[in-house]
């Protein structure tokens, strides 16, 4: 039922509209009062209702901080919960039921006793946590601990000296990537010197998809700052060009004996050597202009 | 006509020879074969192969005598021609076989292709045998171009040739009128009738050669390289080539000798000139005892009956 609200600007026709649906329809005929009501108007009368009420059938109600309240006789007492916290329920016959809602707040601590709680499919039990019906615990936010391991403790990943550290207590400390690791920055080794120097291995931005591969060998890799260190063995055959030579840099100690051939020639020329029929003797094949 | 040049040594590379080189070695070979000439002409005594050439002279007539007058000279006998046979120079062209060509035996040279190539035989008669013989068989002054070769000449012994022989092949001779005298008429026989006197001595010489400088060509070798030839082998090569060439060569080149008033070829040496006294009889008469005998001796002025040449030829 909504206010009723006669604006300066209405007209005395709204103003009687509104008048007489009030008398009539809110605050009804004073006419149909209770005869046993000696006031004449209506708050007199409310007012004469409650002392009677409550000092025939009342009583008073106190919380855990000592605030009262009276309830007296034909009084409503509403129990009421606090929103995500607890909830009242009238129920037929004269029933009230405290309970706790589907959906709880706790404002401050809570302490529970038993040894197995389940929090919808999460159960804490003891010093265990799980899934109750899957094996897939999720954590969608951080989830920061001092030190996490593995199901036996092999490896265990928490932080050494303001560092993280992986720590595998594995054979040989193995450790298994089944995954393919992103790197932002470089790859480090601290070597058998810790806290020493330090080799760092890193990319130049990629700026495509690149694929670095390591072959199935044993031995070193090479830089570019290696010197005399590629052997002749490391180099497939036939995969060196005159590119990779520095301009006059092939001595005669490296060329072989009978190596050179007419077709290594610049320019070749050939001059023969002819008997007196004509008949080859001999080809000789030399560099031209 | 092939005429190749010869490839040479030039400070350890190859390089052509010029004309001037080319002809050291046709020089080198001339020299060659006047060390061991194939045809070789010699002095016999009779029977030379080259023919005969022939001397004549005047002899006088016989004497004839009467005891009542002289013998007018329309009966006297006239001189007569003596005849002497000159057959002394014998040719002896030998038989010679040189070194085969086996493809490489000759001077490397550089073919048209520019490739090396070793030359044949008759781009070595082309560029080296044929001009020499050319050189051999040249007339005019003897030289040592013409080493091997032979020539006559008055003299026995002249710069630059070699006497065959001290046995002139051919004798200028003349009535020695001088030997004819009235006196002789005092012999029962008279004059002698042939009193001659040698004007000229015709020699043979062979000319001498002149071992000049050469250059030793290239050749291709055993191991078909190119090598500078030994001077021996070449030399021996030249030799025996340029020999052949003068004995037996079956394209022009034959060296052969002719003797003769006239021939072909070109003329060696002196021309061999039979003089004879042109007169019609020196008529001469003597009384001896009772007998008035009459001679005519030879007289008159030398005159040139024939002049014989030794000839080269090359054929």
């Amino acid at each position: 039922m909504a206010v009723k609200f006669i604006a300066e600007t209405d007209t005395l026709e709204k103003f009687r509209t509104e008048f007489n649906d009030l008398s009539a329809n809110q605050f009804g005929d004073i006419a149909n009062l209770s005869g046993a009501i000696v006031a004449t108007n209506l708050v007199a009368a409310m007012n004469e209702t409650i002392s009677i009420a409550t000092s025939t059938a009342g009583f008073t109600i106190r919380d855990e901080t000592s605030s009262t309240q009276i309830i007296g006789g034909g009084n409503t007492l509403s129990v009421l919960g606090t929103t995500n916290q607890i909830q009242a329920v009238v129920s037929a016959t004269d029933t009230l039921t405290i309970g706790l809602p589907n959906d709880i707040t706790i404002p401050n601590n809570l302490t529970a006793l038993g040894t197995t709680h389940t929090l919808g499919s999460f159960e804490i039990s003891g010093n265990n946590i799980r899934s109750v019906d899957t094996n897939t615990l999720s954590v969608l936010d951080t989830l920061r601990v001092s030190e996490l391991e593995t199901g036996s403790g092999l490896l265990s990943v928490d932080e050494n000296s303001s560092i993280p550290r992986f720590t595998s207590s594995a054979s040989g400390k193995a450790l298994t990537f089944d995954a393919v690791p992103l790197f932002s920055g470089n790859v480090e080794f601290d070597g058998a010197t810790a806290g020493g120097f330090k080799t760092a291995v890193t990319v130049v931005d990629p700026t495509a998809d690149r694929t670095i591969t390591l072959p199935d060998i044993t031995g070193t890799i090479i830089t570019t700052g290696d010197t005399g260190t590629i052997t002749s063995t490391m180099i497939a055959p036939g995969t060196l060009t005159g590119g990779d030579m520095a301009d006059d840099s092939i001595g005669e100690s490296k060329i072989a004996d009978d190596a050179i051939g007419q077709d290594q020639l610049k320019s070749v020329v050939n001059l023969q050597v002819l008997n007196s029929s004509g008949g080859i003797l001999k080809s000789i094949y030399g560099a031209g202009a | 006509m092939t005429i190749r040049t010869p490839l040479k040594n030039d400070s350890g590379n190859v390089k052509e020879m010029s004309s001037a080189e080319v002809t050291q070695i046709v020089n080198q070979i001339v020299y060659q074969y006047s060390l061991n000439p194939s045809v070789s002409l010699s002095v016999v005594n009779s029977g030379g192969s080259l023919g005969t050439i022939t001397d004549t002279r005047l002899q006088a007539g016989a004497m004839i005598q009467t005891n009542s007058s002289f013998p007018d000279e329309a009966t006297t006998a006239e001189p007569s021609i003596v005849t002497i046979n000159y057959d002394k120079v014998s040719q002896t062209i030998a038989n010679v076989s040189p070194t085969g060509d086996t493809g490489t035996t000759w001077p490397a040279y550089y073919n048209a292709g520019g490739n090396i190539q070793a030359m044949s035989l008759p781009d070595v008669k082309d560029t080296f045998l044929h001009p020499a013989i050319d050189l051999l068989t040249a007339g005019g002054i003897v030289s040592s171009q013409q080493g091997g070769t032979y020539h006559i000449n008055t003299t026995s012994s002249i710069s630059g040739s070699t006497l065959v022989s001290a046995t002139p092949i051919f004798l200028d001779t003349r009535a020695d009128t001088s030997l004819y005298t009235n006196d002789g008429l005092d012999s029962a026989t008279g004059e002698q009738l042939d009193q001659p006197t040698t004007i000229t001595n015709f020699y043979l010489q062979r000319v001498d050669g002149s071992d000049t400088a050469y250059i030793n060509p290239f050749y291709i070798n055993a191991g078909n390289n190119l090598q500078e030839f030994a001077p021996a082998t070449f030399k021996t090569l030249l030799q025996g080539w340029i020999r052949q060439t003068a004995a037996d060569s079956s394209d022009g080149y034959k060296l052969t000798y002719n003797l003769g008033t006239s021939g072909l070829g070109e003329i060696r040496g002196t021309g061999m000139s039979d003089t004879r006294l042109n007169g019609s009889g020196d008529y001469q008469t003597k009384q001896v005892s009772d007998d008035y005998r009459a001679q005519e001796f030879p007289d008159g002025t030398p005159t040139s009956i024939n002049t014989y040449y030794l000839r080269i030829q090359k054929s």
